[in-house]
């Protein structure tokens, strides 16, 4: 019985996801014509659609050239997304995914600098090659400690210093603790920058990398992409993938297990690389998990394991030290 | 400064002079035309340079991820703190009853609305979109200190505008009946603002009692524009910013930068719209004693901000600090304070130094150590950030301003002394009824 | 996009093959002595358990999943643990290796203890038997003999998993049976079985070690008390056999109010007076408006009172 019900459960959501895709293919093939006339057959057809919701059927043509069935009704909710999308999209990543805070757990004795988390994140979120929303940083607690490499995504504070000073609500905290951004409204005062202790922001200060591909796509400000010109950029922890129920980009991209990312409500996080899930609790504390700087108050929601017994030794550039120029070290550990 | 009344016949004597001697810079003005085409050329250069700003983003200045304010909220900073000097002396010095001012409240007042309005410019300038500026109003967090700042900015420009036109009502009654051939639109802008004006006392009575009430609200106000502009900086979480005592320090260092700047106009003023009768070598020595105050005050909140620190040398802390005194500022560090600050306000302590040109030249050096301070403020702090800059070309790592920014941190002057040329085109410098009524010219003929 | 974050991820692999390229690709000596060293370690279906899990966290990262040949693409590649090459050491040179690494094969010496190297070590072996011949048959000798035999004849039987929650000891009972040649449904024996809870990127495992069903067919696991549920403290539980490709699939899913519920506290809902939330407290926005009106008010009320001036004579 709970079995049928999970599986007709889950079913629908496939059922869901499918045709969510199709009805995103179909937008492109369609396009703005589509939207016009559908428009107008809207007016006609609304009221005999509330007594019939399968409505007349229509053969379309999809992106990848497969014809394909779909009803009418269908055909005018593709159309009305491409003015209605970016709405949506705002509404939906304003209110973020209720019951859940996100978490993310950051294995140092197993990071050993392969970058991939960073390629992912540019990639996925089109930055250039100097922008990071994730960085991987050589790091020096002491004099005497060793070096250790950290990768700093943005923490999403529980306290977030960059969401005080924002004047017009452009980055704001969810409530399911991801501090997003909404580069349709950032004025670029860059007092978040300022604000910010991790460094954990960015700032397109020319043209973004793809501003002319993306320029037609709707604003996703789970994304923040396209990107814009004079405005902020950060890590997202990658909100639109949590909504499919994937992990972050950086998370997935990672060859060496070192994220971990999930919801503290749950009290769980999965492994990017091994997808071993554990309980968020027991990684903390048999592992001696810390934050950063959290003297500051700030309550970062990524938590770090210590750089012990590590599968590799620091190696940077076949320097096993750290030029003391190059860190500039304040201590990652406070 | 007799406070005699003086007989009818003497009154209209001596207001005759005065009126020649002060409204004579409205009419004989050499080299005026010349002066306003050498700040329009700047407008347009600066205007062009904004133009490929706009175009081609904030990129075309120096300012990166990890130096994201720069020139520009210096020079913003700049702006706000030398607008105080309008409350500082028509307000905390006149409500003190001290007389000497009187030449002198005009001028700062100008100097104070020419810099409160350039500061919002200023600060749309920093913008990466400026075309946004309507969402601080539509979509404003009253949270964020800069929602504060806009509106206490806006509410001391005007402030500030009120004190400067309420003592012109009498002015312009005096300038409707002395210059009556000027342009048809110029005798508009004193028509409408004389409203009537007779010398009644209750007339008298009415204007007083609103510069009082001005010149008590104008504190406030004026105390929270530099003190809401300091925790711009002082409510982030960064070592060098995060100091409780930024609001006292930052108001101390905007008299400074405001008195040098009226000693500054108070001598061209004197030498160019020869009004040496009016602005005395008493004033400049009275200016030269509160130059010395306020550097006093501010030398000792420097005291506390940068020493106490030092002495802790606190990890973050002492990044910033050991580059400002012994690393890649410090050049510009001991400049700013010892050249810039120290040295001017101890030889200020001597009288014989404190003669119009040497406070000249001092008030010169005092306004450029002001301007660098805002920018070792505001710079410097920002490249030590508790973790590592790394991964980033190497242009992130420093701060050296392009063509552009410098462009544009000039442009915003040029916009000051137009403002203030105007005003000093339209008005007399120094309000004419008010020195008449110190001479003890009687006060019913003032009209 | 999608093929630029692909070239991303390719260009960053090359370079990070690049790193380790410096590795000569020379044989890897192993000093006879080494060579020749047996595995001390009994094996047993729960040692298998543990080196699959430990080469999952240790191993897999680089040597990617045994027989698929998906390793990371460094230079030299990782070898795959179930290919004949790998498979043709001893145990000995293998557990040399991993105790003491080379290039990019890091030095595992003091990072997992030498038991837990033998674990893996046959697990690896397990891959082995796993690939070369049939369904589960000759691991099944590694078995201890009598789940041997109660295995065996599992052999090609449709399988079902009942699962059953006890509210007395929150504990879980999984109930195995399969249909014999007679058609009896008779219990399943000697089968592992895994509980999970189900978390929002993947199955929580309820514990550690996975426990083989007895003769009755039963395996029990109980659900720690301060496992987070949802508000009303309700677990999606599910448990499946842990080695389906030996004992056929079978899976059951339950949900259980067993669990803390959970306090979901949106924290963006509350005025705050700093970051979390849109609103502001309501003394900032008095305050705010007060001085507002007060300053502006009393500019009104100056300009309204200098507007007197312009009043005539009475």
């Amino acid at each position: 019985m709970e079995e049928a019900k999970n599986l007709s459960n889950s079913s629908q959501q496939e059922e869901n996801n499918a045709r969510r895709g199709f009805l995103k293919k179909l937008g492109l093939v369609v396009g703005a014509g589509a939207a016009m006339t559908a428009g107008a057959v809207y007016l006609g057809y609304d009221h005999e659609q509330k007594k019939n919701p399968d409505g007349k059927k229509v053969r379309v043509l999809t992106a990848d050239g497969q014809l394909m069935e779909v009803s009418e009704a269908e055909l005018i909710e593709a159309a009305n997304q491409g003015t209605n999308e970016e709405s949506e999209l705002q509404r939906r990543g304003r209110e973020g995914l209720p019951g859940k805070h996100w978490v993310m757990v950051i294995d140092l004795s197993k990071c050993r600098n392969a970058r991939m988390c960073m390629a992912a994140c540019q990639g996925a979120h089109h930055l250039r090659p100097e922008q990071h929303h994730i960085n991987v940083l050589r790091m020096q607690d002491a004099e005497n400690t060793e070096p250790y490499f950290m990768p700093k995504p943005c923490y999403h504070c529980d306290n977030p210093p960059c969401t005080k000073v924002c004047p017009v609500d452009a980055t704001f905290k969810r409530q399911d603790g991801i501090v997003l951004i909404d580069n349709q409204r950032c004025i670029g005062c860059r007092f978040c920058i300022a604000a910010c202790p991790y460094s954990a922001r960015v700032f397109n200060w020319i043209e973004p990398l793809k501003s002319e591909e993306d320029k037609d796509i709707p604003y996703d400000v789970e994304l923040n992409v396209p990107q814009r010109k004079g405005t902020i950029s950060k890590c997202l922890f990658s909100a639109d993938c949590l909504r499919k129920g994937e992990l972050p980009y950086c998370t997935r991209a990672c060859p060496n297990g070192v994220y971990y990312f999930g919801d503290l409500n749950e009290d769980t996080v999965t492994n990017g690389t091994t997808r071993e899930t554990v309980r968020f609790s027991e990684l903390i504390r048999k592992n001696g998990g810390y934050t950063v700087l959290e003297e500051l108050g700030t309550k970062p929601q990524v938590y770090y394991l210590p750089p012990k017994n590590r599968l590799f030794p620091y190696q940077y550039e076949g320097k096993t030290t750290i030029d003391p120029e190059d860190s500039r070290v304040g201590g990652g550990r406070g | 400064m007799s406070v005699n009344k003086l007989s009818t016949e003497e009154s209209y004597k001596s207001l005759d002079k005065i009126e020649t001697d002060l409204l004579r810079p409205m009419t004989h003005h050499k080299g005026f035309e010349l002066w306003i085409l050498f700040l329009i050329l700047i407008f347009i250069v600066g205007g062009y340079a904004y133009f490929i700003q706009l175009r081609d983003g904030l990129g075309v200045t120096a300012m990166r991820d990890y130096s994201s304010w720069g020139m520009y909220i210096g020079n913003f900073v700049f702006f706000v703190a030398a607008s105080l000097i309008g409350m500082f002396i028509s307000s905390v010095l006149g409500l003190l009853k001290i007389k000497w001012i009187t030449p002198i409240t005009r001028i700062a007042e100008m100097i104070a609305l020419a810099f409160a309005m350039w500061a919002g410019i200023v600060i749309v300038i920093d913008m990466g979109r400026p075309d946004r500026l309507l969402n601080v109003f539509l979509h404003g967090r009253f949270q964020s200190p800069i929602l504060w700042d806009v509106t206490v900015v806006s509410t001391y420009v005007a402030i500030s505008l009120l004190l400067l036109l309420l003592p012109l009502i009498p002015d312009a009654a005096i300038i409707r009946r002395r210059l009556p051939n000027l342009p048809k639109w110029q005798m508009k802008i004193y028509d409408l603002l004389y409203l009537g004006w007779e010398a009644r006392p209750e007339q008298y009575r009415i204007i007083k009692k609103a510069m009082r009430i001005l010149a008590i609200l104008i504190i406030p106000v004026a105390l929270a524009i530099h003190t809401v502009t300091s925790w711009l900086f002082a409510a982030t979480l960064r070592a060098g910013w995060d100091s409780a005592i930024f609001g006292p320090y930052f108001v101390s260092g905007a008299f400074v930068a405001g008195v040098a700047a009226v000693i500054i106009a108070m001598y061209f003023f004197r030498y160019n719209y020869k009004l040496s009768d009016y602005i005395t070598d008493f004033h400049f020595n009275r200016m030269g004693q509160v130059l010395v105050l306020v550097s006093a005050i501010y030398i000792y909140f420097n005291l506390n901000e940068y020493f106490v620190p030092a002495y802790k040398m606190r990890t973050a802390e002492k990044l910033h600090l050991d580059e400002m005194f012994t690393g890649h500022w410090a050049i510009l560090y001991w400049f700013t304070q010892i050249a810039c600050l120290a040295i001017p306000s101890f030889l200020l302590i001597f009288k014989r130094m404190r003669r119009p040109f040497t406070m000249l030249w001092l008030s010169v050096l005092v306004l450029i150590g002001a301007w660098l301070k805002r920018f070792l403020i505001v710079v410097p702090v920002q490249q030590h950030p508790y973790l590592p800059i790394q991964n980033v070309p190497e242009s992130f790592h420093h701060y050296i301003p392009t063509g552009i920014e410098i462009t544009l941190t000039i442009l915003p002057f040029a916009g000051v002394l137009l403002i203030i040329t105007i005003i000093a085109k339209l008005f007399p410098v120094i309000s004419v009824w008010e020195i008449a009524h110190e001479k003890g010219v009687d006060e019913s003929i003032i009209k | 996009m999608k093929s630029n974050l692909k070239l991303f991820l390719a260009l960053s692999l090359l370079w990070s093959a690049t790193l380790v390229m410096g590795q000569a690709t020379v044989p890897w000596q192993v000093p006879a002595a080494k060579k020749s060293v047996k595995n001390p370690v009994a094996v047993s279906p729960a040692v298998i358990e543990k080196g699959k899990s430990l080469y999952i966290t240790h191993c897999k990262s680089c040597h990617g999943d045994p027989g698929k040949g998906n390793g990371l693409p460094l230079v030299p590649k990782p070898t795959d643990p179930a290919s004949d090459k790998y498979q043709g050491q001893t145990d000995g040179e293998m557990f040399f290796k991993i105790q003491t690494g080379r290039g990019a094969m890091p030095k595992f010496a003091e990072v997992i203890s030498d038991n837990d190297k033998w674990s893996i070590i046959h697990f690896v072996r397990s891959l082995k038997k796993k690939s070369s011949a049939g369904a589960g048959e000759i691991i099944l000798d590694t078995l201890p003999a009598d789940l041997s035999v109660a295995s065996a004849s599992l052999s090609g039987q449709p399988i079902t998993l009942k699962l059953k929650y006890r509210d007395s000891d929150t504990s879980l009972i999984a109930t195995l049976t399969i249909v014999n040649e007679e058609g009896e449904t008779v219990p399943a024996p000697g089968v592992p079985v895994a509980f999970f809870i189900r978390r929002y990127f993947g199955n929580l495992p309820i514990s550690e070690e996975v426990d083989h069903t007895n003769q009755e067919g039963r395996v029990g696991v109980s659900i720690p008390r301060n496992l987070p549920g949802d508000t009303s403290g309700m677990l999606h539980i599910f448990a499946r056999i842990a080695e389906p490709d030996k004992f056929g699939a079978a899976s059951d899913s339950i949900d259980a109010i067993c669990g803390k519920p959970s306090v979901m506290v949106n924290i963006t809902e509350e005025r705050t007076l700093w970051g979390r939330s849109r609103v502001a407290p309501l003394y900032i926005i008095i305050t705010f408006f007060g001085a507002l009106l007060i300053v502006w008010g009393t500019m009104g009320y100056v300009v309204m009172n200098v507007m007197k001036i312009a009043k005539k004579e009475a």
